[in-house]
């Protein structure tokens, strides 16, 4: 009997379109779309170089420390400055024309920058031309105090030019102790990639309760068939339970295989735990929909919108459209994250990405099942109820 | 009449759906509209740090205060677990760890190690080269002052330089920010309440009309077109109406001056442009279970390739290329153009008049080819 | 004295405002054709969904193959086959699966099944459709599909809730000639339906339901002595005066006449040679006709004496 449902549970839901559409075709579709949006977007967010201008001028040309300065800054692999030496007008157009952050100009001693509008490259810019400044009287005061020290001790001989090249060398060299320790796993299309990957999982709900309302006297006329004949509905919901798992584990397959081939998503070390977590998102999903179907007082058409407003919201609550929602929800209302199977999934598969230990993962794993079980016992709560008040 | 209870009915049928998508622009744009006060005048921005301090010398202390000034110093509670968080979620850019006898070992020179967990983004190498900075000129006293209170002294005075800093637009890019993501977020929205119920109407109309079609005659039959146009068109105005006004809760006065009333206008051309395109897509789509399918996929993919939910700076410029087939692209490019044009003159609203006509000629575009579907499919049957 | 099948005792089914059965009580005996008369909103579908353990009732009880009904009632349902109302089959399936299917909800054993099914297919006459989708089928193959699909397991009892509506008469003929077959098989057979023609065609005994109650119960021709005429006798003619209608009215065996848009209509209480009688006077009054026939009562007869109303919409 088991068999029999399954051969034709199975039937049902690979010839059904929209079925198929949902499970198999959309997240992929979602994948090329994330793909094409987010593929740049960790690399435009990295450092890069800023173009500036400087006008030029007597001032800048006598200005040796800001020179050298602004020289040394915009060479090399590393190097912080595009600059452009061009005159008072030039630099105007290119800053309104955005070419250009910002321009300095140089008057006597002091430097003026010019900019657009704040923003985070403008401020560097700020910075650094503070920063030169501030080494500048660094070099003063420290050549004072050395000159001051050797008049004090009689030594008038003494090599002025020299002694502040040097003071600058040192100090523009002066090596800086600072370790990096940034994790090399920052990146932020990982989470959308992992929430796409958490609603293809709850999906299976619209197999699963799709499979339900045909079993269900009061929903379709196909149930009343079901529910006369002499089968036990527990065998029959698990024929069906079956045939969902199978089709969602095999739309997930897909979906695995296109990233990891196509887009060339990073999963790591980690894909047998992936694997092992997404099986247990598909079955926090096929329960869900187990339970809306049976519990939900609305016709077949309602439910499944409604089981698909509860995955979208679950998504976005779980960052697909934007991961600053996912620690929005993390910090101020974690209990959303314990009945929304989505994040669950989402951090589960970002912990692994993200954390050595695999605490936090384990601990998904268990609100998974604590979830699918949870859904599991309504949903028997209200399949006991044999008869119905009206068809 | 029964048009517009048809009408009715879909609508009611379906405002789940509808406060869903106005809900998820509500939270999506409000989500991205942190606020900061602008004056006009240049404010520095700040990366956001945490600091963990393991030494209580006076020049640990200066370097904190030097970092409190000058960047964001955030509390993060929740252990080690919530800091990693943090860090992922961009909330802080930079983790900056003092050791252990940070003061000692670098009164003796020893130099000791700053340790940083960053994000890599621009906030992180800001405060990278805020702290190679500092510990440059730190290091550079470190070698000639006798104790750490004069070298204390001596980096301060040393960094207390100003500098004088000009800001040639005063435009009021907060709001004007605000009022750009609003609106960009809206054509998410606007497209999914449109789109959907106006092809859901379409598409069940095209039944009954050819079951009516073989009675009523063919005057009627024009009346009833000219009925689901004025319903359907009321049905546009409403939606557009209702996002106008939720910008003004949103973003504010800014709807009111003419920049305000330009975005306005080009949500109005978008929304007529999301109605002519229900009219093509409800041509051509003959099953009515795959429209929520199709719909989702159409205003997804517009959204993600157009800018919506990434802003366009961060997209491929393979991608840009592409979206300029999409109406979706010609919208927010508009809406990312007001944002920054000063002045209104003619030099700055050429471009995005042109923008303008090129959604109006999306428009046309799909409303001409809906009618040529739709005459093609009645000579046949 | 036949087997009972089915014992309905006292059924009652109400919903929040509405009795929809009131006070039910039947039998069905052993491999006769029931049926169950009535108009549309009677009663019928919402009995047989009780009779089968589908809704809940308020009152009674209901036994069938002598044993109490109940939703886990499984070796009652074994033998239980039902066409509804409603066309109950997978859109995504075949002809051949869809019957597959749910004849193998009672039979495991695939050699069998496939016997089974062949023959269902035979009596509902849809050979040439097994790899036909049902939204490829016209509505009168899809309701002969329907009852495949509740018969393909050799029930010994079958519910058939309105088989015929909506189709055409050739398909139609077809399920009638069906049903008889299953019965002559030697299934027992609860037939619904509002249409009496199909009921006096087939149904061996019949019980008349309004209301949620019954009215009448008995054979065709037992229920039509409840009716008051005999028989009723039209006339096509082109006029005629009132007093020669109430003359006609005034004939020892007429009941009552009636002349309208050109049919003179007399009802008879008895009778035997009502229509020479009706043709001896026409003549000897000199009346032109130009058709005459004679009906016997039929059920919407004895529906309209017991209800005052039609059995029709």
């Amino acid at each position: 009997m088991f068999f029999h449902n399954f051969k034709y549970s199975l039937l049902l839901l690979l010839k059904n379109k929209s079925l198929v559409f949902w499970t198999l075709a959309f997240p992929i579709i979602m994948a090329m779309l994330f793909n094409m949006a987010f593929s740049d977007l960790e690399s435009e967010d990295k450092f890069d170089v800023i173009d500036i201008a400087v006008v030029n001028s007597t001032d800048f040309d006598n200005n040796t420390i800001f020179k050298k300065s602004l020289e040394s800054l915009s060479e090399g692999d590393d190097k912080l400055f595009n600059i452009s030496y061009v005159g008072a007008d030039r630099a105007r157009t290119m800053l309104e024309d955005r070419e250009i952050t910002a321009y300095l100009v140089f008057h006597s001693d002091d430097v003026k920058v010019t900019v657009n509008s704040n923003g985070i490259e403008e401020s560097i810019v700020c910075y650094v031309v503070e920063e030169i400044k501030s080494d500048c009287a660094v070099i003063m005061d420290v050549g004072t105090q050395y000159i001051t020290s050797e008049i004090a001790k009689g030594n008038y001989d003494i090599d002025y030019e020299q002694y502040f090249t040097n003071t600058a060398n040192d100090l523009l060299n002066h090596s800086v102790n600072i370790k990096d320790d940034s994790s090399s796993k920052l990146s932020y299309s990982m989470i959308e990639y992992y929430s796409l990957i958490a609603m293809t999982c709850l999906y299976s709900g619209l197999l699963s309760m799709t499979l339900i309302n045909y079993r269900l006297a009061n929903i379709s006329s196909v149930g009343k068939r079901s529910t006369i004949s002499p089968v036990r509905k527990g065998g029959m919901i698990l024929g069906s339970l079956a045939a969902s798992f199978v089709v969602q584990l095999f739309g997930l397959l897909i979906l695995y295989l296109f990233m990891l081939f196509f887009i060339k998503v990073d999963f790591g070390t980690n894909l047998p735990f992936i694997i092992a977590l997404s099986v247990m998102g598909v079955l926090a999903g096929l329960t869900f929909g187990v339970a809306c179907a049976v519990l939900l007082k609305l016709n077949e058409n309602a439910k499944l919108t409604a089981l698909i407003a509860a995955t979208m919201v679950g998504s976005f609550l779980s960052g697909m459209m934007g991961i600053t929602m996912k620690n929005i929800v993390d910090k101020n209302v974690p209990v959303l994250n314990w009945i929304n199977p989505v994040a669950m999934i989402t951090d589960g598969l970002y912990s692994l990405y993200y954390y050595e230990t695999p605490d936090r993962f384990y601990f998904d794993v268990i609100s998974l099942a604590i979830f699918s079980a949870v859904m599991i016992l309504i949903s028997i709560r209200g399949l006991r109820r044999q008869k119905h008040d009206s068809i | 009449m029964t048009v517009f209870n048809a009408f009715l009915k879909v609508i009611r049928k379906n405002i789940g759906t509808i406060i869903l998508y106005t809900i998820i622009v509500i939270v999506f744009a409000a989500v991205n509209m942190q606020t900061s006060d602008n004056s006009g005048e240049f404010v520095s921005e700040k990366p956001k740090i945490l600091i963990e301090n393991h030494d209580s010398s006076p020049i640990s202390q200066n370097l904190v205060k030097y970092l409190t000034e000058n960047t964001e110093v955030k509390e993060i509670s929740g252990g080690e677990e919530a800091v990693s968080d943090a860090l992922f979620y961009r909330e802080i850019s930079c983790v900056v760890t003092i050791p252990q006898n940070y003061g000692t070992n670098t009164m003796t020179g020893k130099g000791p190690e700053i340790l940083i967990k960053a994000t890599g983004d621009y906030h992180a190498s800001f405060v990278e080269i805020m702290l190679t900075h500092y510990i440059r000129i730190q290091n550079t006293y470190a070698e000639i002052s006798e104790n750490e209170k004069d070298m204390v002294k001596q980096i301060n005075s040393a960094l207390d330089s100003k500098t004088e800093i000009e800001m040639t637009s005063e435009l009021d890019t907060v709001s004007l920010t605000k009022a750009k993501s609003y609106f960009n977020f809206a054509a998410y929205s606007i497209m999914s309440c449109i789109i959907f119920i106006i092809c859901l109407v379409l598409s069940s109309f095209n039944h009954l009309t050819v079951r009516k079609r073989t009675i009523v005659s063919s005057m009627n039959d024009k009346k009833y077109n000219a009925f689901l146009l004025i319903s359907s068109s009321l049905y546009v105005l409403v939606v557009w109406l209702f996002f106008a006004i939720l910008g003004y809760v949103m973003v504010g006065d800014i709807v009111f001056t003419p920049v305000g009333g330009l975005y306005i206008l080009n949500m109005l051309i978008f929304a007529l442009t999301s109605l002519s395109i229900a009219y093509f897509l409800s041509t051509v789509i003959h099953a009515k279970n795959a429209i929520t399918g199709i719909v989702n996929v159409i205003t997804l993919g517009f959204s993600f390739l157009c800018g919506v939910f990434v802003p366009m700076q961060y997209l491929p410029s393979w991608v840009i290329s592409v979206a300029h087939i999409l109406p979706a692209y010609w919208y927010v490019d508009t809406n990312n153009r007001l944002a920054d044009t000063e002045i209104l003159n003619i030099d700055s609203l050429t471009p995005i008049l042109i923008n303008m006509l090129v959604l109006a000629g999306f428009f046309v575009l799909f409303a001409i080819s809906g009618i040529i579907v739709s005459k093609k499919k009645q000579k046949i049957a | 004295m036949k087997t009972k099948i089915i014992e309905v005792n006292n059924l009652t089914k109400e919903y929040k405002e509405l009795k929809a059965v009131d006070g039910l009580s039947f039998d069905v005996y052993e491999k006769e054709i029931l049926g169950l008369l009535g108009p549309n909103g009677s009663g019928k579908s919402t009995t047989i969904n009780c009779i089968l353990s589908l809704l809940k009732y308020s009152e009674g009880n209901i036994k069938i193959f002598g044993k109490e009904m109940r939703p886990d009632a499984y070796d009652i349902k074994r033998d239980i086959g039902v066409i509804f109302q409603e066309v109950a089959v997978f859109d995504e399936l075949t002809v051949y699966d869809n019957i597959d299917y749910f004849c193998g909800l009672y039979i495991r054993n695939k050699k069998q099944r496939r016997e089974h099914i062949e023959d269902a297919i035979k009596l509902v006459g849809i050979e040439d459709y097994k790899k036909f989708y049902p939204k490829q089928l016209s509505g009168g193959l899809l309701r002969r599909l329907n009852i495949a699909c509740g018969i393909a397991h050799k029930p010994k009892l079958i519910f058939l809730d309105e088989p015929t509506v909506a189709v055409d008469p050739q398909s139609r003929n077809n399920i009638l000639e069906g049903i008889k077959k299953l019965c002559e098989s030697g299934a027992t057979i609860v037939y619904t339906t509002h249409y009496m023609e199909e009921v006096e065609q087939i149904c061996d005994r019949i019980v008349i339901i309004d209301k949620g109650k019954i009215i009448a119960e008995g054979t065709s021709d037992s229920l039509k002595e409840l009716a008051s005429i005999e028989e009723k006798i039209s006339v096509e003619i082109d006029k005629i005066d009132d007093e020669t209608l109430t003359k006609i009215k005034d004939l020892l065996t007429v009941s009552d006449a009636e002349y309208q848009n050109g049919v003179l209509t007399v009802s008879y209480k008895s009778g035997n040679d009502n229509i020479a009688e009706m043709i001896d006077f026409l003549r000897s009054n000199n009346l032109k006709y130009n058709k005459i026939y004679s009906e016997r009562p039929t059920l919407n007869d004895v529906f309209l004496e017991l209800t005052g109303k039609e059995l029709r919409d």
